[in-house]
């Protein structure tokens, strides 16, 4: 068994060339489809961390996809703000149908981390907590998420500029005010871990004094310069600036069966200025169009294994054919038949298995440079390194096919015909 | 420790060839000669294990091959008889040394380098252990065919027009070779060709009609 083994890899490593065009195609089509399902589970994976149980997003009309997309993945661009005064119910404590209510204000970022307005009770929804310094409470203290504490490489007590938008852009910069860093958090697993967290009216302090700028006029903000007013942002205290605004609010119902709960959005929807969506539905939807996508490439992938094992079947033959001389030595030097096609088909189980390992790095080192870009545009941290069970039934099967593949070689090799062979001169 | 009684052969056709009895004891050779088309390679194959006679028995190192079957006899081909292919073939993806410790590893038995390195030293092959086969000229190459036929120490060891190839001189130094390891290692040894220059050095002869 050993023996037939070493024939095996010597012989195939013998004709490097051949065993090289087998194994790209082989490992193309196994590398596909790993990476198809290592990209699909992780992506579940995430928006699935995210969903946090948040029963419904309510903000500015327009695509309620971009809405979820925008406020809980942190993904899109916002659709617009909502009036404080528009969305009063809702962020009343006492309202009888909501359990929590978190307010978000996007607007800012420092190098494409956002930086988010908002309260406390959102650690609540992600499972966040302290991991050094304080949590945010004056105007301009930012606590971090865990992986912008470690890619920006800022620390608690660090001041920074933050810039406009949603990218970063120097000439965008808010450079008359500093942020500055009082805490970090720990690792969530969650987009909380990308996000910049600071109380709402930081934000408004930044716009505030843009809009000033530009204005020309010496408005001054009423609101962000408001000094006599106890600033202990809470939703209360949200509600006492209505003519403020902000981007969207994360709500957790009391209970999601509730028949008046699952009447609001539709409520919401058409009878006020804003829209509420409902992040599962939109999610659902967006695997759906994700699904059409990667079931295509599966299909692809599929072809591509399909072809490979072709190439070996094809490999093999030939390989077999022109070793046919070999093949009645190995019979008169003590070979059975058996040994004959147990070494054809380890040739093909072993391009197989090789076509695997190589597929499966490339797969990987492909999550690895992805996830690099992703965590950027996504928000998201893409592990290269976690092998799935799915990728050991990919194993399972390439065997099986390289198997399959070998069968007809392996017989014709147990068949070979020593006298005719070794009688032809 | 060859013996054959009343072998014969039929082919498919349904033609008939019979052969003559033979009987060749250990250090000894023997010539079967005859022209060509007359059944030599048959007749090797049949001795070899190679096929079946329709006919009569034939017993090397006292055990009857028609008694042996399938994965038997080819373990036993592999034990008790070393045979040297007038072309001679390799395992190409295996260097010199490698393909004739094959011979013993595809049995179950263990790699004996030493006794290969041995032999190619004997045969006059010492530096080219490492070689891939195709790098050997054809002489070379039947020398190590020698070697490989021997490693197994064989009672019988078969040569298929071993010296039809070369000239006069080559001619007898190759029937040296295989003459003097059949007496090293205790083997009858049976050549099987039409080359008549062998007349003279061999003398129990058995012409094939």
């Amino acid at each position: 068994m050993r023996q037939t083994i070493i024939l095996a890899v010597k012989n195939l490593f013998n004709k490097p060339l051949n065993l090289l065009l087998s194994l790209i195609l082989f490992a193309l089509g196994v590398g596909l489809i790993s990476f198809l399902l290592l990209f699909n589970s992780q992506l579940k994976e995430k928006f699935e961390a995210n969903l946090a149980g948040i029963d419904l997003v309510i903000g500015a009309k327009g695509s309620p996809l971009q809405l979820i997309l925008c406020n809980m993945y942190h993904i899109d661009n916002p659709t617009g703000n909502i009036n404080i005064k528009d969305a009063k119910p809702f962020l009343n404590p006492r309202h009888p149908l909501i359990k929590l209510a978190v307010p978000l204000s996007l607007g800012d970022n420092y190098r494409s981390f956002r930086i988010v307005g908002t309260n406390h009770d959102i650690l609540k929804l992600y499972n966040a907590s302290l991991d050094q310094g304080k949590l945010w409470a004056d105007e301009l203290e930012v606590t971090l998420g865990a992986s912008v504490a470690e890619k920006s490489g800022l620390k608690v007590g660090d001041l920074f500029v933050s810039s406009h938008g949603f990218d970063e852009d120097p000439d965008l910069a808010h450079d008359h005010a500093k942020f500055k860093v009082v805490g970090t958090l720990k690792p969530s697993g969650t987009v909380v871990d990308q996000l910049i967290l600071t109380r709402t009216s930081s934000i408004w302090t930044m716009h505030a004094h843009e809009a000033a700028d530009t204005a020309e006029a010496g408005h001054v903000h009423e609101t962000a310069m408001d000094t006599t007013h106890a600033h202990d942002n809470s939703n209360l205290d949200l509600l006492a600036h209505p003519d403020e605004q902000i981007t969207s609010i994360l709500v957790l119902y009391k209970s999601s069966s509730n028949y008046q709960a699952l009447n609001m959005p539709r409520a919401i929807n058409e009878n006020t200025a804003m829209q509420a969506a409902s992040p599962a539905y939109e999610i659902n939807k967006l695997y759906s169009m994700i699904g059409t996508g990667t079931e295509t490439i599966r299909y692809i992938a599929l072809l591509i294994a399909f072809v490979s094992m072709i190439s070996i079947f094809i490999s093999l033959y030939r390989s077999m054919k022109e070793r046919k001389y070999e093949l009645a030595l190995l019979r008169v030097m003590g070979s059975g038949r058996g040994n004959l096609f147990g070494l054809i088909l380890v040739e093909g189980v072993f391009i197989a298995l090789l076509g695997w390992l190589l597929g499966t790095v490339l797969s990987h080192v492909g999550m690895a440079v992805l996830g690099h870009y992703m965590s950027a545009d996504f928000r998201y941290n893409f592990s290269a390194t976690t092998l799935l069970t799915d990728e050991w039934w990919l194993l399972v099967i390439s065997l099986l096919l390289g198997g399959v593949a070998a069968i007809i070689p392996a017989w014709s090799a147990a068949r070979t015909d020593i006298n005719k062979t070794l009688g032809e001169k | 420790m060859l013996k054959t009684r009343g072998v014969s052969f039929e082919y498919k056709g349904g033609s008939v060839l019979k052969f003559p009895d033979i009987e060749a004891k250990e250090k000894e050779s023997m010539l079967l000669l005859g022209r060509s088309g007359i059944g030599k390679t048959t007749l090797l194959h049949l001795l070899g294990g190679l096929m079946q006679p329709a006919t009569g028995t034939i017993a090397v190192d006292q055990q009857d091959l028609a008694l042996l079957s399938g994965r038997n006899l080819d373990r036993f081909r592999g034990n008790h008889i070393g045979i040297v292919f007038q072309q001679n073939h390799f395992i190409e993806s295996l260097n010199v040394v490698e393909n004739i410790t094959l011979a013993q590893t595809l049995i179950g038995l263990k790699a004996d380098r030493n006794r290969a390195m041995h032999l190619l030293d004997h045969l006059g092959l010492k530096g080219k252990e490492y070689k891939k086969t195709h790098q050997l000229s054809q002489g070379e190459r039947q020398r190590v065919a020698i070697a490989r036929a021997v490693i197994n120490k064989p009672g019988l060891i078969l040569a298929d027009e071993p010296t039809s190839a070369l000239d006069d001189i080559h001619c007898e130094i190759v029937f040296r070779m295989l003459e003097d390891q059949a007496i090293q290692e205790n083997s009858a040894l049976v050549i099987v060709t039409h080359d008549t220059r062998l007349k003279d050095l061999v003398k129990q002869q058995i012409v094939l009609q």
